[in-house]
């Protein structure tokens, strides 16, 4: 288990969570989920196929574990939402994780930028991330998405329109 | 400035994001991961053997009770053997042509540049591939399937969808619940009920299943939706060894169910005693659709009953026969495992779509009443319907409607 471990982590670990960072935006959460990207993997590694590349399989798991962060966030808020009676505290919880090191550094403009993205939706932040911040193909991308690729162009145009849209108004 | 210098300057400050350093090191992170792994094995461990005791106790007991109030049932040899089948399905492996069937997002459709076709099922004329509408897991890739359901556009049925993971930890909680990431309802022309609303948990290796919506959810009104919702359990969780579907909200162990009423537990029944026909709205995709009762409301008992209603359309719902009406067919189901079926001449019949279409729903059908395989004779046809070869019995499939994931 422990060379498989390495192996995967030399390989892949980088990129495997800068792609959980950027799309849950929080360092505690992020090292929570790629822990659990790698039980699964390493439980269910002798069953890995070799369909699909090591890499696009392990960020496809990543992807699954990130959006059960989601769900189990947004059961936590529609709790909260019933607490307070007031759907903009929601809104406001998001925004109060600081921002790291590396993000806080960055120039007015970028910060506007990874701070818009939360604005997009789920399946546009992930296209971005893989996209353009992870330097994936379309074929890379549509297979971690489970897609077909004229879906990742598609949610890829409509993701940058968005954005653009949204600096526009800032 | 022009909308593409716009465009690159977005992706080109998208690109320059910095990397995020994990500040967790590679030794700790491994310890932890080592530690949780060892922590669920213990506690599988803890749960395997904390039955034990009680179970002895328990056994012994009835042991006791058993030998001190009926003796004599020691002195009754009179036991019948069961009778046991065992079904050896070899199953005959085919080439598979398989379509990704995609969902779409939310938005409108103006694509700009981008409009790709992705539909999913093409409709073939000349070659006449086998496994559009049925699947079969090949030799060597047994990925896992999970079955996942919609219902026609009308929302009187339900279709269902066989997701085949070919790359995956093959866990359901990780497909049953983003069911609706998996169907474009335009391209399909088909209907979803909110599954996103609902959490399903499995445990216990699929022996129970379980299903949460919050506190203030509301099932949608109306019985048809009820109906539905019944019939897409079913469909789906229906090969899972959990035979109820435990309800819960985030404060109470019931789920008002609409017309249900409040529920604790769903039975979850196993669909079997189906007509497979076939579901095309206008030009989408073609589905083949399982019915349980004739038009006229009676269930099908034996499959014969099956396949006259497959003979039956039902156009103002989308619904085709995959059987001509007017061709002579002969069924010997004497044999529980291979079912027997002879086509006289039809015009229609030869190396076709529709020919194909007919043998995967029979086959679907034939699967349905628990045959292992179906010995199909087309009078004046020679051996291959495209890849169905029928000088030999054609193994049930696998799976309908297939959606394969990459």
């Amino acid at each position: 288990m422990k060379t498989t471990f390495d192996s995967l982590y030399d390989q892949y670990h980088t990129d495997l969570f800068q792609y959980v960072f950027y799309l849950v935006k929080n360092r505690e959460a992020t090292e929570d989920i790629v822990q659990d990207v790698y039980i699964k993997v390493l439980k269910s590694y002798d069953s890995f196929r070799g369909d699909s590349s090591e890499k696009t399989w392990l960020f496809s798991i990543a992807r699954h574990t990130a959006l059960d962060y989601f769900r189990k966030q947004h059961r936590q808020q529609n709790k909260l939402a019933h607490f307070f009676n007031k759907d903009q505290e929601i809104g406001r919880l998001k925004d109060q994780d600081p921002l790291p090191e590396e993000i806080a550094e960055l120039n007015d403009e970028m910060r506007m930028i990874y701070r818009l993205l939360d604005q997009c939706t789920l399946d546009q932040r992930n296209v971005l991330i893989l996209r353009y911040i992870q330097s994936l193909t379309i074929q890379e991308t549509a297979q971690i998405l489970e897609w077909s690729e004229s879906k990742v162009k598609t949610t890829q145009h409509r993701a940058i329109k968005k954005l653009q849209q949204l600096v526009a108004e800032e | 400035m022009d909308q593409d210098k716009r465009e690159k300057q977005i992706i080109q400050k998208l690109k320059e994001f910095p990397n995020i350093r994990d500040e967790q090191s590679k030794t700790t992170l491994y310890q932890s991961i080592e530690s949780q792994l060892n922590k669920k094995q213990a506690s599988q461990r803890h749960s395997k053997f904390k039955w034990i005791i009680p179970s002895i106790a328990s056994a012994t007991l009835i042991f006791l009770i058993i030998i001190m109030v009926q003796p004599q049932w020691f002195q009754n040899d009179q036991l019948s053997d069961t009778p046991m089948t065992t079904h050896n399905n070899e199953m005959e492996r085919q080439d598979q042509q398989m379509k990704i069937i995609e969902s779409e997002e939310d938005e409108e459709d103006e694509m700009e540049g981008f409009e790709d076709n992705i539909q999913g099922f093409e409709t073939l004329e000349d070659e006449v591939p086998a496994g559009e509408l049925i699947y079969y897991h090949d030799e060597y890739n047994q990925f896992p399937i999970f079955t996942i359901a919609v219902s026609d556009r009308e929302g009187r049925y339900v279709i269902p969808i066989s997701l085949v993971s070919t790359s995956s930890t093959g866990d359901p909680n990780d497909y049953y619940n983003r069911i609706h990431t998996f169907i474009d309802e335009r391209a399909l022309g088909v209907r979803l009920f909110p599954f996103e609303e609902i959490q399903f948990e499995f445990a216990n290796q699929n022996q129970t299943i379980h299903m949460t919506v919050n506190d203030d959810y509301e099932f949608p009104q109306g019985s048809t939706q009820a109906h539905i919702f019944q019939s897409s359990i079913n469909f789906m969780f229906g090969d899972y060894p959990a035979t109820t579907l435990t309800l819960s909200t985030e404060s109470q162990d019931y789920i008002n169910l609409g017309p249900f009423g409040e529920m604790k537990e769903l039975e979850i029944r196993k669909m079997e005693h189906l007509a497979y026909k076939l579901y095309q709205d206008g030009d989408r995709e073609r589905l083949l659709i399982p019915l349980e009762v004739t038009l006229s409301g009676d269930r099908f008992y034996t499959i014969d009953e099956a396949l006259v209603e497959m003979q039956q359309a039902q156009e103002e719902q989308n619904i085709y026969a995959t059987i001509p009406i007017d061709v002579i067919f002969e069924v010997d189901a004497a044999d529980a495992n291979q079912l027997k079926i002879f086509f006289e001449s039809h015009a229609e019949f030869g190396n076709n779509t529709s020919t194909k279409e007919m043998i995967e729903s029979i086959l679907m059908t034939a699967k349905s009443f628990d045959f292992n395989e179906v010995d199909i004779t087309i009078e004046g046809i020679d051996s291959e319907i495209g890849n169905f070869n029928l000088n030999h019995p054609l193994s049930v499939p696998d799976a309908v409607n297939p959606v394969i994931l990459h």
